[in-house]
């Protein structure tokens, strides 16, 4: 692929011995989503804590033309390559719309940032209802919605996106799901989705890769992984 | 043996259930209503100046804190009360055993020291128990520049370089241990200010124990020299609030509260722990000059001795940490108890007593004195803060 913006080549991760990431070569092109599937413990996450430089690697990532081995986390984040984590990181204490402007704290484009929030409360309402509740205090799906729209308050071009579903009812899946592909639509944001939830990264990915004990074993368009035997059986469940 | 545990344990967890059932019931038959009460009589204050709480919420608030009418209503009476001190202080003075000028002079250097502390510590949440090095580097600059300089340098030149000094040994402090996590760094200040009190205490070319009485006193005028000490100091809590309640102090509560996040939001928490070492350094500096100017005498025992660094600690604590103007109401709750309240009885004894103080509050009010009164007065028509 010509137009790839983010693109990963022969991506090794160790934990002291134990091998977590096995020359993993991904890449995704500008606009759109792109799903990693994969079991508990397969590397998904080592993957984009790798791509987020939190851990060493061996390989390289390319970001729109830039390797990022010797670019700082924080620059990352600046120069629009977005990670939202599984763990959802936020502050707890702080309410929603605080939460909020530590997404965008680094940018001086305040009409920006002001355009930004409007955008991220259109998308989820649920917080725009919430804006002075304490992050804490919030359900387990509106803190997932806090995380993404906190992400996006960072003006991301390529959003990574960790488990985004993990643990939420069916209905806020829904939700989330829906806000991602307006994204796609409206700002033509790249997304890099890392989950367990097969079915979900199976709606709503353009391509995926299905990743097993750090290695790639399959990569391939939407179609292609919704017509393949061995992932419907192993991980999407008899439909 | 086992059984004299057992005993013990069964003694203890009844002693404790009472004691809970007691603090149940004065919470309910006495402090609640006690509060109802005072909720009733302050409404009103509270609602009558709500229109000028509404014009400073306008024009200042943004900058340095909204208030409700009462919150106001307190600032300004307490402002008021600070910069006319040095008129009715003498009068009311003889009631708590005189002197109260003095004490009020030695609270506003306290209330300095507090409040450097907790715009780093109290913020960040990294806590540091090495402040009075900081202080201390400031008045030992000033004693060496009199003593081996020139005795007749004004204060302009001995402060501004001391309150560098200061700002220099906050550096060496923070640019190694920031990067440090959890308990790490505040052994690291620990150990920093053990350091600086041997090394002041070992070398007699830096005074040895009696250290220098050479500087002089600011005056012995008790209203001149009161005043030397206030007016800095509300300007110390006027800057410090400014920047707690800017996106800087916003920034340092969010290191607090979860310092991957403030990483993964595209900032550098190391870079601001330092900035807020620094911006604690100079008003620590500051204090540390005045502090010559009001004993004229500089030693280990006044400067550096860990104690101080902990009093500091304990001052933010009962006014509550992390609020500034809280840790500025708990030095002069702290200095007017140990000065005025307890004169009569032996430092020892004095200190018994403001330790068991500290323990209270560390206990039943978590959050500090201060910062509880405030968020009640701003609650007493029943709106949250």
């Amino acid at each position: 692929m010509t137009d790839a913006i983010l693109e990963i080549d022969d991506l090794d991760v160790y934990y002291g011995k134990s091998h977590a990431l096995k020359g993993v070569s991904l890449s995704i092109g500008e606009g759109e989503i792109y799903g990693v599937i994969g079991p508990n413990g397969a590397g998904k996450t080592t993957m984009l804590n790798a791509i987020a430089g939190f851990v060493d690697y061996d390989g390289t990532v390319r970001y729109d033309g830039t390797d990022l081995a010797a670019v700082r986390p924080q620059r990352i984040v600046r120069d629009g390559l977005v990670y939202c984590t599984e763990d959802r990181d936020l502050f707890p204490y702080f309410s929603v719309h605080e939460n909020l402007l530590m997404g965008a704290q680094f940018r001086d484009d305040r009409d920006g940032v002001r355009a930004d929030l409007d955008m991220v409360y259109e998308l989820f309402p649920r917080l725009d209802e919430r804006r002075e509740q304490e992050a804490e205090t919030m359900s387990g799906g509106e803190q997932q919605m806090l995380a993404v729209g906190r992400a996006l308050m960072s003006g991301p071009d390529v959003l990574m996106l960790d488990e985004p579903t993990l643990g939420l009812a069916p209905v806020i899946i829904q939700d989330i799901g829906a806000a991602l592909e307006t994204l796609q639509a409206q700002t033509g944001l790249t997304i890099l989705l890392a989950e367990q939830n097969a079915t979900f990264a199976l709606t709503h990915a353009d391509r995926l890769s299905l990743i097993e004990t750090g290695e790639i074993e399959l990569s391939g368009t939407h179609g292609e992984f919704h017509d393949n035997e061995y992932v419907r059986e192993a991980y999407v469940g008899v439909h | 043996m086992i059984s004299t545990i057992l005993l013990l344990g069964t003694v203890c967890s009844t002693v404790t259930g009472r004691l809970g059932r007691v603090a149940g019931t004065l919470r309910r038959q006495v402090l609640w209503p006690v509060g109802r009460t005072l909720e009733r009589l302050l409404a009103p204050i509270d609602r009558v100046l709500d229109p000028v709480a509404d014009g400073y919420n306008r024009s200042l608030g943004p900058y340095f804190g909204e208030m409700s009418g009462l919150q106001f209503g307190v600032i300004a009476v307490s402002v008021a009360g600070l910069l006319t001190a040095g008129y009715w202080a003498p009068m009311v003075g003889p009631l708590l055993g005189g002197g109260l000028l003095r004490t009020l002079a030695l609270a506003s250097i306290w209330a300095i020291f507090a409040m450097s502390w907790d715009i780093q510590s109290g913020y960040t949440g990294y806590i540091s128990f090495g402040h009075s090095a900081l202080s201390g580097a400031a008045g030992y600059t000033t004693a060496l520049l009199i003593v081996h300089v020139d005795p007749t340098l004004s204060i302009w030149v001995t402060g501004s370089v001391s309150v560098l000094a200061a700002l220099v040994v906050g550096l060496l402090i923070a640019l190694p241990t920031l990067r440090l996590e959890g308990p790490y760094f505040s052994l690291i200040t620990f150990v920093a200010v053990l350091l600086f009190y041997r090394l002041t205490t070992a070398f007699s070319s830096l005074g040895g124990i009696p250290g220098f009485g050479q500087p002089d006193v600011f005056t012995w005028d008790p209203m001149l020299r009161y005043y030397y000490m206030a007016i800095p100091m509300l300007l110390i809590a006027l800057a410090l609030t400014f920047m707690a309640r800017s996106n800087l102090g916003m920034i340092l509560i969010a290191i607090r509260e979860n310092e991957p996040a403030v990483s993964a939001a595209g900032l550098n928490p190391t870079k601001f722990k330092l900035w807020s070492f620094m911006l604690s350094s100079v008003p620590m500096g500051i204090g540390g000059v005045l502090l010559v100017g009001f004993t004229g005498n500089v030693d280990p025992s006044t400067f550096v001795v860990v104690d101080n660094s902990i009093e500091m600690i304990a001052i933010a604590v009962i006014g509550g940490m992390s609020s500034i103007l809280g840790p500025l109401g708990g030095a002069f709750l702290f200095e007017v108890l140990n000065h005025q309240v307890l004169h009569g009885y032996s430092t020892p004894v004095r200190y018994l007593f403001l330790w068991l103080i500290v323990l209270f509050v560390l206990v039943f009010a978590r959050d500090g004195l201060f910062r509880a009164i405030w968020h009640r007065l701003g609650a007493v028509r029943g709106e949250s803060e």
